[in-house]
């Protein structure tokens, strides 16, 4: 069950659209504009309206059964439930669980210290049952016993955290960053929801590391490597080893064809020093080059970026700055950004963008930037 | 976008000149049926009552003395179905009334055995999925759908914003999606 999560509907960006559409359009006065805005995304791409349709028919099967005696929450329920929309359910229901588990795993081991005397008294006794046990448990404990364990890592506005998995890999999270990692018997699986994360992997041939972001897939066998999540764009860096990247992307380059082609897998080889930008949405990749080091600055707050588009920097430096940065125009989302910026000063950086791209900034009362094309 | 949406009005102004006004009518209905009956999908409980609605909001263009612009009669088209809905949904609960005092009938044909064990097992997996929602999500949620509440009423009565009530709802309309989609996944494999 805890496998499964991450997979298929809840985080699939064009389905993510569709159900933002049906709310808008669900209820309440909506503006002329918006239903005309909402008629051009659905005449976009054939992908659309599928997506919107399959979420009409996931509405009629809510309406035609959640009649009667389906389950309503208490009010004590709600008054108790800390969920704040931020994130997925399925995410949510794995930290509950994950907590559930926290507190039986503690349980368990206060209740086995309490029965230390009697496992001392019995020890010699037990040797001989004990070696045919140590040779049997390690066996039942990997098949039976040994539900996957899921570790859910999420940080706050300008944090990072490291984290050490139980199979000793270390994992560290860039600033508004979500991710769990589920480690089987035979898999070892982290999905990246969000942000941004650098991973040191522990060797273990037998479990393959794999990152799941998006529509694409980092595999690894001990290595070292970034991956770096902006909406549909998704950036891999590798500072040690050799990775493989399966990218699930749209099939045409060209986007006014975009939609009539089926998804391709893309698929490519890293080795140190290389970093892979996909862009799921029209398709585009590219490998470059870069300094294995400069990989994963960010952990030491110097974010880098190589011939990355203006929208995916805002998007990514929004990770570190408090303010709200907007795109005003859209003729400037795609302009070219080749550089350093510190984490702790992201405004400086703003302001000097209007000394090197046909931008000036605007900083709005409400404390957000607007990056407006002159 | 801006330019496609200019040259859309250009396009109906044009047709302002050429066309008299039933024929304009009959021709926004043809081009904006589907996405009318989408978008009345969003609020009511089936594509039916959507076309049914439809129907009816058709007619009352067709009664209107004076049509004006083609982009107001679309702004009027989908702002009319929006209120027939609103009134449907009213109507919804003194139906159900009568549905169980057995004054109006509801004859359909019968499932079949077949269907009707498919139709057991969507609907166990709905309330399973309802069930798993975290509980203002899952409250939220059941206001809307079932109770067919306004975003804003429900952010009343909740003590919530209307953003908050609008990402609930968002929330779990995917997660249903999704478990729908692993549920429907999991039976063809079990089958294959």
């Amino acid at each position: 069950m805890v496998s499964r999560i991450g997979e298929g509907a809840e985080h699939d960006s064009v389905l993510q659209e569709a159900a933002q559409w049906s709310v808008e359009l669900s209820s309440g006065d909506i503006p002329a504009e918006r239903i005309a805005q909402w008629q051009q995304w659905l005449a976009a791409s054939e992908a659309n309206r599928a997506a919107f349709d399959s979420i009409l028919s996931t509405l009629s099967a809510v309406d035609r059964y959640a009649t009667g005696t389906v389950a309503w929450p208490s009010d004590e329920q709600v008054a108790n439930d800390a969920y704040d929309g931020s994130i997925s359910v399925s995410v949510w229901r794995t930290r509950v669980a994950t907590r559930r588990n926290g507190r039986r795993g503690r349980a368990w081991a206060a209740a086995a210290w309490r029965r230390r005397p009697w496992l001392t008294a019995g020890l010699a006794a037990a040797a001989v049952a004990t070696l045919t046990a140590l040779a049997i448990l390690p066996v039942m404990r990997s098949t039976l016993f040994a539900p996957p364990v899921v570790t859910v890592v999420e940080t706050a506005s300008g944090e990072n955290r490291e984290v050490r998995l139980g199979d000793g890999s270390v994992v560290t999270a860039g600033a508004q960053s979500v991710l769990w990692a589920t480690l089987a018997r035979d898999s070892r699986e982290v999905t990246l929801e969000r942000g941004e994360a650098f991973f040191r992997v522990a060797k273990d041939p037998a479990r393959p590391f794999i990152v799941k972001v998006g529509t694409t897939t980092v595999a690894a066998v001990g290595t070292a490597f970034n991956v770096r999540r902006a909406g549909e764009r998704v950036v891999v860096g590798v500072a040690e080893g050799i990775v493989k990247v399966d990218a699930r992307v749209a099939g045409a380059q060209s986007s006014v064809q975009a939609h009539q082609q089926r998804p391709v897998i893309r698929t490519a080889r890293l080795s140190v020093g290389q970093q892979l930008s996909i862009d799921a949405a029209d398709g585009s990749a590219s490998i470059q080059q870069v300094d294995a080091i400069g990989v994963a600055a960010w952990r030491a707050g110097l974010l880098q970026y190589r011939n990355e588009p203006l929208r995916s920097v805002i998007a990514d430096l929004t990770r570190y700055s408090a303010r709200d940065i907007v795109i005003a125009n859209p003729q400037i989302a795609d302009l070219r950004i080749t550089g350093t910026v510190f984490a702790s000063d992201v405004d400086s950086w703003l302001q000097s963008l209007e000394t090197a791209l046909p931008v000036r900034v605007v900083w709005a009362p409400d404390g957000s930037a607007r990056l407006e094309s002159r | 976008m801006t330019n496609r949406m200019s040259r859309d009005s250009q396009h109906e102004q044009a047709g302002v000149t050429d066309s008299n006004h039933a024929e304009r009518i009959s021709r926004l209905f043809s081009e904006h049926n589907e996405s009318l009956v989408k978008f009345l999908s969003t609020r009511l409980h089936s594509v039916q009552e959507a076309k049914e609605v439809a129907q009816e909001a058709y007619v009352r263009l067709l009664s209107l003395e004076d049509a004006g612009a083609v982009s107001f009669l679309r702004a009027f088209l989908f702002k009319t179905a929006a209120n027939l809905a609103v009134d449907r949904i009213r109507s919804r609960g003194r139906q159900r009334q009568a549905l169980d005092a057995g004054l109006c009938d509801d004859s359909r044909e019968a499932p079949t055995p077949d269907r009707e064990a498919a139709i057991a097992q969507e609907m166990a997996i709905v309330r399973r999925l309802i069930d798993e929602l975290p509980p203002k999500c899952r409250r939220a949620f059941l206001l809307h759908r079932v109770h067919g509440a306004e975003f804003s009423e429900i952010a009343q009565e909740m003590g919530l914003s209307e953003r908050m009530v609008r990402h609930y709802v968002l929330r779990a309309v995917l997660y249903c999606r999704a478990g729908l989609d692993a549920a429907q996944s999991s039976e063809e494999s079990g089958r294959g």
